[in-house]
């Protein structure tokens, strides 16, 4: 039987979460972790920091306990490959049937190898 | 259900109450009968049958065996039914979090809700290079 928590693979979800600037460390940037299976370990998803809406978003592949923690900014190493299938973006902002949906931005979301 | 902790060195109970919106004067048990056993993040209450959509706050009592007691409280949204085929947004009570799940992303028909948890009622390892962060933002509105 198929994980109720986990999301069509082609469909992520977005998720979107409001901060407080003033609660920053300063060099660092909010960003999204999930917790794993109800335990103490959090894995890094990442997210892209609005700052003048004060959010952080990102594509989610199944639903849990999600946390934002502030970390410095991860520099990614020059050779590192995009994972092809790891690339999505959500809100679509256009529809297969050409009617186009109330959304005029889009989250790009991918991972490094 | 609801995830989460209700430990004490002399613990003797636990109680979940809940109440309509998000300053309720009148609360009602969840459960019939005190809880007798300690849970360290786990379930606390598997949930609120016959419930409909709208704004709740739930309140968790902690009592040793001196009867003292310790209290948490939070708010949960419990939202209608989200239909697979057309997806949806769905927000915390305090507007502060937002999950879009575009048509089809669910598996099936389910009932979707989000909930915020205070960074100190979570258990953080501390030999991590990150910080959970305060969320201390003012409420917005949408719409």
């Amino acid at each position: 039987m198929a994980d109720p928590l986990r999301l069509n693979k082609i469909k992520p979800a977005t998720l979107t979460i409001i901060y407080d600037e003033a609660s920053l460390t300063r060099g660092k940037q909010p960003t999204i972790f999930r917790q794993l299976d109800n335990s103490q370990q959090w894995q890094l998803i990442g997210g892209m920091v609005n700052t003048s809406r004060q959010t952080v978003s990102t594509a989610i592949h199944q639903l849990g306990r999600y946390g934002v923690m502030e970390m410095a900014p991860v520099e990614a190493d020059n050779s590192a490959q995009l994972l092809k299938e790891s690339l999505t973006y959500q809100p679509r902002v256009f529809s297969p049937t050409g009617r186009r949906v109330p959304n005029t931005e889009t989250t790009i979301s991918f991972q490094l190898d | 259900m609801l995830f989460g902790t209700a430990t004490d060195a002399n613990f003797k109970s636990y109680q979940v109450e809940f109440g309509e919106g998000a300053s309720p004067t009148i609360w009602a048990a969840a459960f019939t009968q005190d809880s007798q056993t300690s849970v360290e993040q786990g379930e606390l209450l598997q949930g609120l049958p016959g419930k409909r959509s709208g704004i709740y706050s739930l309140r968790l009592t902690v009592e040793d065996q001196v009867e003292q007691q310790g209290q948490a409280q939070v708010r949960i949204s419990i939202t209608s039914l989200m239909e697979k085929a057309r997806g949806g947004d769905v927000r915390s009570a305090d507007a502060g979090i937002s999950l879009y799940l575009p048509p089809n992303s669910l598996q099936q028909d389910a009932i979707v809700t989000v909930n915020r948890t205070p960074s100190s009622a979570i258990s953080w390892s501390l030999d991590s290079s990150w910080q959970p962060l305060d969320l201390n933002w003012w409420p917005i509105r949408y719409g």
